[in-house]
């Protein structure tokens, strides 16, 4: 056996891409983890939650955070949790009350901020932007791909799945870009 | 020049030159192309569809049907522009269309002259023999005659841009109905949007010389839109035409943010949105109507609201010597501007006789014009009066009203039909035509500005009472309460010559009594007929008159007659609007695969499979050619060991006390027995009974699965397996998630497999990782799960890591590969690894195929039910002669099987009714020395030993093939297992 | 076209993939034919309301029981098909 070891890929945005009114940056939690209560196993669930992160899960469409760790709803029957907690350490505790999968490589966390993020997002996504308040929390779809919409107080957080973060960053740098340039006319 | 010295909302200051059919004009920030045109004197602007007669500017608006332009050059070059609505920047290029080789000598006004000929459905008329000559000849001329402005031939650069916008009311039109609609919404706190299709507020006010609460019109309606502006709950948007309603509330619009400017400079010229309202108000104004008699489309005649709008909002006298001819009141006020402007009117002729017109100029009252005359526009009028004696009068400018419409069009898009009122002549919306969209001033009939102002300004109370917001009572200006009268008048009778509906078009009155004749006398066949309505303006200037003269020939009512339907758009949109971010990148969402970077850098040719890029290949020094390539990867994996990234394969993790259960009833055979540590191939049903899906799902745990999918149907198994689970099975406690993004998963397969593995992991013979285990492990620090599964046929694993880590280990697993003689490999030598073993894609499930078909009805359980069993077993899907998935090998002189060939009998003719199957998969293989192929052959598992023709017609190749089994290579699977 | 989401609120049709009719949650115990035949290929194709399957893809993944007016288009009801499929039981 080799001693050799794996390093992970850098992060797709180094430097926060900044365009007009509207900043484009890469906020990568240490962990995102899926937890799927199984039936009858809400109670349960929470009640671990509670003891182990100090929070409990939220409700549909919605976002709990407490320091480092934030829960937050993912789809039916779906939350991640979010932040410094690991995967051993949660299956364990949920056993076999909740179905948890690691996802923290699944999905890239894209933060737009800015004082147009909101004329951005428009170009890019059909939600009622103003009618997302912050504590909520949307499953949506963002330029023709699947994503979690979580407004900020600086702006947006978009969680889309890894392997179309590429194009999410192209088009979100497009529109910024178109935006800037309508500014300056 | 006819530019009044003073008055307009042009600012006189500044002059921007431009061009008209290559001669120098200029132009004052306010106009338009049509407003400069005709304050430089020019009248002659275009040329008719069909009969190439020249035509001149008849609005003011986007209704017009004559003055179209090319406006730029280049591939910026747009056809078909209204000049009435575009505005002239520095240097702008406009040219006339529909004409050779000159608007003021167009060689193809000689179908003018033809048209006695060219009447109304003359082309069914016309080309109907010699048969063949429609093709050959008739078509191509007619092409080149037809058709309005040229397409610049160019691949449109211009950026546009699609958005969404969310209101509680949403006001379509900024004159004094949407302004106070706007204002009241605005009050009351609710979210507005202010769309207008111009690039000044205001609708007619920018047009009448009236006063709202004492002052001009025209500055209230700035006011009021300052005001709007400075609410953070109003978002005016200016050049913003509200285009279609749709189901829901969702409006489309075209906001033009650059057509007006020389450099877009980076910025969207245009942007389509999608603009999503509780409440709609619909202040959309009025079109004003000609009246059709003799020559009527000269240039010079035009709408009477046209003249007064060129007059006030543009300084501009449309004519020196100005005649107006109305049926209704309004006419009135175009002859009493113009005088107050110091233009001579030299006939106010009114087709009512119970009218006495208190008016300075020579008046004909039960009078109509009868005839006009003057080369490329109206020197002359004839004028037949009560009496019916007919008296020429001198003009250089018509001005027609025969009454103003509705502009209900947005209220038929979904299928509404208007309501005639007698009153005022004309169609008015019907209520609730679109679900919470109310009509209100002129746009419903009500042509009064404190009529206007008062019905904007209760529908938006209706809405902020529907919203539960603040009830506000803002001030009603003091204005104009006059409705003005109006007579039906359509068309002159009793004359001689072609009167003009359509202008765009050229069909005339007896174009719609030839329509009658032949009895195409519905509507909708009376507009296909002869084509009226057809026109770019979608016959906002045409219908009404149509209706009117055929409800006269078939002595119906109007009502009676009916209406066509009005279709989205209300105006022409460009394709690069509606088309907006999806060109180039914009097709499709593009995926990636962790490696992407590292097989580009090393030179891969990539292949889209879907939404993903794959590399097919890895060209090594020297190979110029990808079967060199392919072939090298395939012997790489068969003799010693190759790398591939299998990632794009969907994963989904299945957890859950009832995960066993589920899965026995998605897939044919049992997972429920599966033990822990251990992966099956599974086959997925439809529940018609045809494959859905294959792959390996693997036991992690006793409540915990991990099945693949295809890459291509990784979406449609995860909606099918959720589908099961919500729809069928909600009893049982199983939850999903795909898990494809969170591993990168790469194969190692070929002999040496398993030592390249021994360095990284340690032991995985077949003692502690046997054929189909699977189990955690360690590589290189990081978790990770080893998969002892191989799609092609040799020894092989899979090893998922956390994405992160994907390329690193790849660059591992390469590095080490090539050190023991392999490398990596692509998706072109995978296909030929995967064909050698008979293994399959969905070129074999290919949404036709059973499992029998597939040669593999021992994976259907009999213990249990799943999806698709009953279906399979209908009687018609055991036919032993259905097509039957087997392999082909060329065995004549012809080497070469080439996909999708079809399959006959070696002595039948190659005709459908001959055809025994199809080819699905074919390739070089490098293994066996020849051409392989895949194919469904009727009855084929009963024929393995007989030949068989593969023939492709499209490329010429006929060869003799032997039916052997799928499974080329290792049939007995020894190398998997070794 | 608006799907009021009974998770997500109202969103615009795009987020959404149809399937076909509601009939499909009627799925036939047991190996009747028959009753297969009619599950998979039988539909009513009625004017007016209709009761339709569709699937919030772009959203939270939820089966939507829709009762959609197909003349209109107008949404009367949207309900989660699993509370659909398990108040029929």
């Amino acid at each position: 056996m080799a001693d050799f070891k794996l390093h992970p890929s850098e992060a797709l945005i180094g430097q926060p891409i900044e365009i007009g009114a509207a900043v484009l940056a890469c906020n990568q939690p240490a962990n995102i983890l899926s937890v799927a209560p199984f039936k009858g196993q809400g109670m349960a669930v929470n009640d671990v939650l509670k003891a182990v992160v100090k929070l409990a899960l939220p409700t549909v469409g919605r976002v709990r955070t407490k320091k480092h760790v934030r829960a937050m709803w993912a789809g039916q029957g779906q939350w991640f949790v979010v932040g410094d907690i690991e995967l051993a350490v949660l299956a364990q505790a949920l056993d076999t009350k909740a179905a948890v999968t690691d996802q923290s490589d699944a999905w890239v966390v894209l933060t737009l901020g800015g004082a147009d993020a909101r004329e951005v997002m428009s170009r890019l996504c059909s939600l009622d932007l103003d009618a997302l308040e912050q504590g909520q929390t949307a499953r949506a779809e963002f330029a023709h791909m699947m994503s979690c919409i979580t407004p900020t107080p600086e702006g947006f957080e978009i969680m889309i799945m890894r392997s179309f973060a590429k194009t999410a960053i192209h088009h979100t740098r497009e529109a910024m870009g178109k935006l800037a340039a309508l500014r300056a006319l | 020049m006819n530019r009044i010295p003073t008055g307009g909302l042009i600012d006189r200051d500044i002059s921007i030159p431009f061009t008209f059919d290559g001669q120098k004009y200029t132009a004052h920030p306010g106009d338009t192309l049509a407003s400069a045109l005709l304050a430089n004197g020019v009248r002659l602007m275009g040329r008719s569809f069909k009969y190439h007669r020249p035509r001149g500017v008849l609005t003011a608006g986007s209704e017009e049907p004559n003055a179209l332009m090319e406006i730029g050059e280049g591939a910026d070059r747009t056809p078909n522009t209204r000049a009435t609505t575009c505005e002239v920047y520095h240097g702008m290029v406009a040219q006339s269309q529909n004409r050779f080789p000159s608007l003021k000598v167009d060689m193809l006004a000689v179908n003018d002259l033809l048209s006695p000929f060219l009447g109304a459905g003359f082309y069914y008329k016309t080309f109907m023999w010699p048969k063949k000559f429609w093709e050959a000849v008739y078509e191509p001329i007619i092409r080149r005659a037809a058709g309005l402005g040229r397409l610049s031939g160019q691949a449109d650069k211009a950026v546009y841009e699609k958005a969404w916008a969310y209101c509680d009311v949403l006001v379509i039109g900024g004159g004094p109905a949407g302004l106070m609609a706007a204002f009241t919404a605005g009050k009351g706190g609710a979210k507005v949007i202010l769309a207008d299709e111009d690039f000044i507020i205001g609708g007619r006010l920018n047009s009448e010389k009236t006063e709202v609460d004492g002052k001009p019109s025209h500055r209230w309606a700035a006011e009021m839109a300052a005001k709007l502006r400075e609410m953070p709950n109003v978002r005016v948007m200016i050049r913003t035409t509200v285009t279609g309603a749709y189901d829901g509330g969702t409006y489309g619009a075209v906001e033009r943010v650059a057509d007006h400017l020389a450099d877009a400079k980076g910025a969207p010229r245009q942007i389509f949105w999608r603009i999503v309202a509780k409440h709609t108000i619909l202040a959309a104004g009025a079109t004003e109507r000609p009246i059709a008699f003799p020559d009527n489309d000269r240039p010079g005649i035009m709408l009477a609201g046209a003249v007064r709008t060129y007059a006030h909002r543009y300084g501009v006298a449309a004519g020196q010597r100005v005649a107006v001819f109305t049926n209704n009141d309004d006419g009135w006020r175009t002859a009493q501007d113009l005088l107050a402007l110091g233009v001579t009117v030299t006939a106010l002729i009114d087709t009512r006789t119970d009218v006495s017109p208190d008016i300075d100029c020579p008046v004909f009252t039960g009078a109509a014009v009868v005839g006009t005359s003057g080369r490329l526009g109206i020197e002359r009028l004839s004028v037949r009066t009560s009496d019916g004696a007919v008296q020429q009068i001198n003009a250089d400018c018509l001005a027609v009203s025969g009454g103003w419409n509705p502009a209900l069009h947005l209220t038929g898009h979904m299928g509404g039909k208007p309501t005639w009122r007698e009153d005022i002549a004309a169609f008015v919306p019907t209520p609730n035509s679109i679900p919470n969209l109310i009509a209100v001033g002129a746009a419903n009939g009500n042509f009064s500005t404190l009529g206007a102002l008062k019905e904007g300004m209760a529908a938006a109370k209706a809405a902020l009472k529907d919203l539960r917001l603040k009830q506000v009572r803002p001030h009603v200006p003091v204005a104009d309460d006059a409705q003005g009268a109006v007579a039906a008048y359509w068309h002159v009778p009793d004359v001689k010559g072609r009167s003009w509906l359509d202008f765009q078009n050229d069909v005339t009155v007896k174009d719609i009594e030839l329509a009658h004749r032949e009895n195409f006398r519905s509507v909708e066949h009376m507009k296909r007929y002869t084509t009226l309505g057809m026109a770019t303006d979608q016959g906002k200037m045409s219908n009404m008159g149509a209706l009117a003269v055929m409800a006269e020939l078939t002595g119906q009512s109007i009502p009676e007659t009916g209406t066509t339907i009005f279709r989205p758009p209300y105006t022409p949109v460009q394709m690069g609007a509606l088309g907006a971010g999806g060109a180039g990148k914009g097709f499709a969402p593009e995926r990636f695969t962790t490696t992407h970077d590292w097989a580009v850098a090393r030179g891969a040719v990539m292949i889209e499979v879907g939404l993903w890029h794959r590399a097919s290949w890895f060209p090594a020094a020297g190979e110029t050619h990808w079967r060199q390539s392919c072939d090298r990867e395939v012997k790489m994996v068969r003799e010693a060991v190759g790398i591939c990234d299998v990632s794009t394969l969907g994963k989904i993790d299945i957890q859950g006390p009832d995960a066993g259960v589920f899965l026995d009833r998605v897939y044919t055979n049992m997972f429920s027995t599966l033990k822990v540590g251990k992966v099956r191939y599974g086959l997925m049903l439809r529940e018609d009974g045809m494959v859905l899906d294959d792959g390996t799902t693997a036991r992690l745990g006793e409540n915990h699965f991990v099945m693949t999918t295809t890459t291509g149907a990784a979406g449609p198994v995860m909606s099918h397996l959720e589908f099961c689970a919500q729809c069928l099975w909600p009893e049982l406690d199983v939850k999903m998630i795909s898990v494809t993004e969170q591993w990168a998963q790469i194969a190692v397969a070929g002999p040496k497999s398993r030592d390249l593995l021994a360095g990284l992991i340690g032991d995985v013979s077949n003692a502690s990782f046997p054929f189909m285990g699977c189990g955690n492990v360690s590589i290189g620090g990081v978790n990770a799960r080893l998969f002892r599964i191989s799609f092609s046929g040799e020894l092989a694993y899979e090893i998922a890591v956390p994405a992160g880590y994907g390329a690193a280990l790849m660059v591992e697993l390469v590095k080490r590969a090539e050190a023991l003689g392999g490398g990596a490999y692509g998706m072109e030598a995978l296909n030929v690894l995967r064909i050698e073993k008979g293994f399959l894609t969905h070129a074999e499930m290919d949404g036709r195929a059973t499992v029998a078909d597939l040669g593999m009805s021992g994976m259907m359980s009999t213990k249990k039910d799943f999806i698709g069993k009953v279906s399979s077993q209908r009687e018609g899907l055991l036919d032993p002669m259905r097509e039957q998935l087997v392999g082909i090998r060329p065995v004549g002189p012809v080497r070469q099987i080439l996909g999708g060939s079809i399959m006959v009998d070696v002595d039948a003719e190659p005709i459908r009714e001959n055809m025994q199957g199809h080819v699905t998969s074919v390739c070089y293989s490098p293994t066996l020395d020849g051409m392989i192929g895949l194919a469904f052959v009727k009855g084929g598992h009963g024929r393995i030993g007989q030949t068989i023709r593969a023939v492709d017609l499209l490329r010429n190749l006929d060869t003799l093939c032997e039916i052997v089994s799928p499974q080329f290579h290792d049939p007995e699977g020894e190398k998997a297992r070794g | 076209m608006r799907i009021h989401c009974p998770h997500c609120g109202e969103r615009d049709h795009r987020e959404f993939e149809y399937l076909g009719s509601a009939k499909l949650l009627e799925r036939p115990e047991g190996g009747d034919a028959a009753a297969f035949h009619d599950y998979v290929f039988q539909r009513k194709n009625p004017t007016g309301e209709n009761a339709e399957l569709w699937q919030h893809v772009m959203g939270c993944s939820a089966w939507l029981h829709v009762v959609r007016n197909v003349t209109t288009h107008e949404i009367i009801a949207v309900k989660l098909a699993r509370d659909v499929k398990e108040a029929a039981r």
